[in-house]
């Protein structure tokens, strides 16, 4: 399984500016508070930014670790869907012989049964 | 950071029967954010996409089930080779796919689920975010645009008195046994459905994390909201959205209210009738604020106070049959009535409150006359003919009403009430200019005083800041007299005498008479005023003075420092030299600053350098990029630290500086007490 980690890139404006757009959390973020962010980035207040930077990288890795365990899981099941399939087909491969061993024992017990009437 | 998984590509190693995966998670950047412009939040709902998902998905299981078919009709064809019997190996093959289908139903579920529960953890991962984020921004800065409307007096003067009020509203959202959710679930909530069985409209309660993790909706039961239920939350989800999203969401829900609203009375009285409690509390709530803020406030201009009458309108027209007209007076019966209630709700002792006691009866009164009216069109021109309760109280006002009082009638300044305020201003103007002159000895110099007073306080709107005005003037003018002209020798320095309690009294407005208004020193005192002098003294203003006033001069002082060297001659205005800035650059004016104000004709007489100058920023495009007005310039004359004068140009709308001129003094006083000269003459 491929792996994937967190990059974490040194602050700038830029990439504050690219995680913040692209963070989920500007979705639960009031008016006011985007308005605010906004307006640090063009003031290219950085102090403010430095302290928001963290937080919003902490999104990124979490969201990541989320994802990365997703994957995990998903492969479990399609692993565990792949026994369990080999497993129905053994059944129904051995339900087969099966029947045809029976088959073929009752075709035995009919003719020894017919050679006892012969006798 | 949002992760797109762009493509996954399962590999079925037959060898060691396990699935292999190659996973490429394509780091995503949303497209705007390169140009630094905001996404829509819309467009981040679905972190992990199970349509994407599922496809693939289902492709890998598919692969997987044909190979183990494939086996499978192997084995068939080797029965068939054997004359075996055809019918019971069909059935199991039959069963076999059946068995492997619902395996595969099994394990979608399984990944849907997962997916879910990934989702959910990435939301609840961007809520937290968003909080940490929110409490990370200077708190000082959302304190102020909290309160920066009357609106959040309500809550009280502290954030924590706000967060109290917030999260206490809010919390009635929610079972006890469930913990707060953020507010903005509460908002995603909404209005979103009718009930149609009780027709009582319900907002959805949000959705919530039980103790195991798993997201839940709440019963449909639990949805359903008493009519009382129902304006509480409304009135609660306004304010919240006011307050953490500012007036443009608050319109918009607002305006989505009216949408629903209108649904709602199509359907049912019932649901109507629960609307229009609703505005009635909107309304009666303070939300009037919405109306004037924000720069979108132009949704709620539609619904202007007394905007019931705009829900009867609007929602409740001759086209819903279910409505009576009774119901469309009673409305704006109510309409003016939370109105009135509104604008006395603070001032019930107040001569204005009194003053309206009438009003309520002149409604009893009109209700019954135009509810009996037959003729359809009379009766809706008898209830257009309704006064507001301002006009009617203005109207109506008892004797002696204060200028404050007729203040608090007519509310705060707002695009509908202009007129009703420029009449007030007049109003106050008359009785301070007549309180003042009535101080006045002489009855023609009671003239010139009133033409003074009346071109100072034109100058000037805020009547708070008259009483300076005037004192700065006493003060600058200093009792000096015009011995040219002694007969409308004004004597100053008894009016100086006046003290500030004076002039504020005035400035608020005396409920007494003239003749009522305790003497506050003998030399201050006219005699008791004969029939003429009063009658000259409530007298219009002459536009023009009965003699003309001498000619004030110019001379510049600094406001820190003494008087300039030029000498000042008698009677002279003088100008305080501006200096103060606030941090941001922008002038403060100082009080009085309006003298400072230099006229078109002034400037044209400064130096030559400096007017081209002038002329050029006045004549050129005044505009921004998109063709918005910045309003007109202003230029008033300052000096600088070193002493040199200057003109500053401002934008008079906003207070920013657009140059600044410098020139010499000599010049400068030469030509500006030369242009007051001749204005005042």
């Amino acid at each position: 399984m491929a792996t994937q980690s967190t990059i974490i890139k040194p602050f700038s404006i830029q990439n504050f500016q690219e995680l913040f757009y692209s963070s989920k959390a500007m979705k639960y973020l009031s008016r006011m508070d985007i308005q605010q962010i906004e307006k640090a980035i063009s003031e290219k207040n950085k102090t403010l930014l430095m302290r928001l930077y963290p937080v919003v990288i902490q999104e990124k890795y979490v969201n990541d670790k989320i994802i990365q365990d997703f994957i995990i899981k998903k492969n479990r099941l399609l692993n565990d869907f792949e026994a369990e399939g080999s497993g129905i087909y053994k059944k129904y491969s051995e339900k087969l012989i099966k029947n045809k061993q029976n088959k073929l024992e009752q075709k035995d017990l009919s003719e020894a049964e017919n050679i006892l009437k012969q006798i | 950071m949002i992760k797109k998984i762009t493509c996954f590509n399962y590999k079925i190693n037959l060898t060691s029967r396990r699935f292999c995966y190659e996973v490429n998670v394509q780091e995503y950047q949303h497209p705007l954010a390169e140009a630094g412009e905001k996404a829509l939040p819309s467009k981040r709902d679905v972190v992990i996409n199970w349509e994407e998902q599922k496809t693939e998905v289902e492709k890998a299981i598919d692969n997987h089930i044909g190979k183990l078919m494939g086996k499978n009709i192997a084995a068939i064809l080797a029965e068939k080779a054997e004359n075996a019997d055809l019918d019971e190996v069909e059935k199991t093959r039959s069963e076999y796919k059946n068995a492997l289908a619902g395996l595969k139903a099994k394990v979608l579920e399984a990944i849907q689920s997962k997916l879910a529960e990934s989702n959910a953890k990435i939301t609840e991962n961007a809520k937290q975010t968003a909080k940490e984020m929110s409490d990370a921004l200077p708190q000082d800065l959302k304190m102020q645009e909290r309160y920066r409307s009357n609106l959040a007096k309500p809550f009280g003067e502290s954030d924590e008195d706000f967060d109290k009020f917030m999260y206490g509203a809010v919390g009635k959202f929610y079972d006890k046994s469930v913990s707060l959710r953020p507010i903005d679930e509460v908002i995603i909530g909404g209005v979103t459905s009718f009930d149609d069985q009780a027709t009582i409209p319900y907002i959805k309660k949000p959705s919530y994390i039980d103790a195991s993790g798993v997201r839940k909706e709440p019963e449909r039961e639990e949805s359903t909201w008493s009519s009382e239920q129902m304006k509480s939350a409304l009135k609660t989800m306004l304010q919240v959205i006011y307050e953490t999203e500012g007036p443009e969401a608050a319109a918009a829900k607002y305006k989505d209210f009216v949408e629903e609203a209108k649904k709602a009375q199509n359907k049912s009285m019932t649901g109507g009738a629960n609307y229009m409690s609703f505005v009635d509390t909107f309304h009666d709530g303070g939300y009037e604020t919405l109306e004037d803020g924000g720069p979108n406030g132009e949704v709620l201009k539609a619904a202007p106070r007394g905007s019931v009458q705009y829900c009867i309108d609007q929602g409740f027209n001759e086209n819903s049959p279910d409505i009576s007209d009774t119901s469309k007076f009673t409305g704006r019966i109510w309409g003016l009535m939370f109105e009135a209630n509104r604008q006395f709700k603070d001032n019930s002792d107040s001569a204005g409150a009194k003053a309206f006691k009438g009003y309520e009866t002149y409604l009893k009164l009109q209700e019954p006359v135009i509810r009996d009216e037959k003729n359809e069109d009379t009766r809706n021109a008898k209830i257009a003919a309704l006064q507001s309760p301002v006009q009617w109280a203005l109207n109506n006002a008892p004797e002696g009403l204060s200028i404050l009082e007729k203040r608090v009638i007519l509310g705060p300044e707002s695009d509908s009430n202009q007129k009703q305020w420029r009449e007030y201003r007049e109003y106050a103007k008359t009785i301070f200019t007549n309180d003042f002159v009535s101080r006045v000895e002489n009855t023609n110099l009671r003239v010139r005083v009133r033409t003074i007073l009346e071109r100072l306080l034109s100058a000037e709107e805020d009547q708070s800041k008259w009483p300076d005005l005037v004192k700065n003037h006493l003060a600058n003018i200093g009792g000096v007299t015009n011995k040219a002209q002694d007969k409308t020798r004004i004597d100053w320095k008894k009016i100086t005498k006046l003290t500030m309690a004076d002039l504020k009294r005035f400035s608020e407005g005396s409920t007494t008479t003239t003749e009522q208004i305790p003497a506050t020193g003998q030399s201050l005192m006219a005699p008791a005023a004969s029939p003429a002098e009063d009658s000259a003294s409530q007298a219009p203003a002459p536009t023009v003075a009965a003699e003309p006033a001498a000619a004030p001069q110019v001379s510049i002082v600094s406001s820190d420092a003494a008087p300039a060297s030029v000498e000042a001659p008698k009677e002279q205005v003088q100008i305080k030299i501006i200096k103060e800035k606030n941090k941001k650059g922008k002038f403060i004016k100082p009080e009085g600053y309006k003298k400072n104000k230099l006229e078109k004709t002034d400037f044209k007489k400064l130096p030559k350098p400096i007017t081209e100058k002038a002329e050029e920023l006045l004549t050129k495009e005044n505009t921004d990029k998109e063709g918005k007005d910045l309003g007109y310039y202003e230029m008033w004359l300052g000096k600088n630290e070193n002493d040199k004068y200057l003109v500053r140009i401002y934008r008079a709308h906003t207070g920013d500086e657009a140059e600044i001129l410098y020139f010499e003094k000599e010049s400068a006083e030469a030509k500006v007490a030369a242009a007051r000269d001749s204005r005042a003459g």
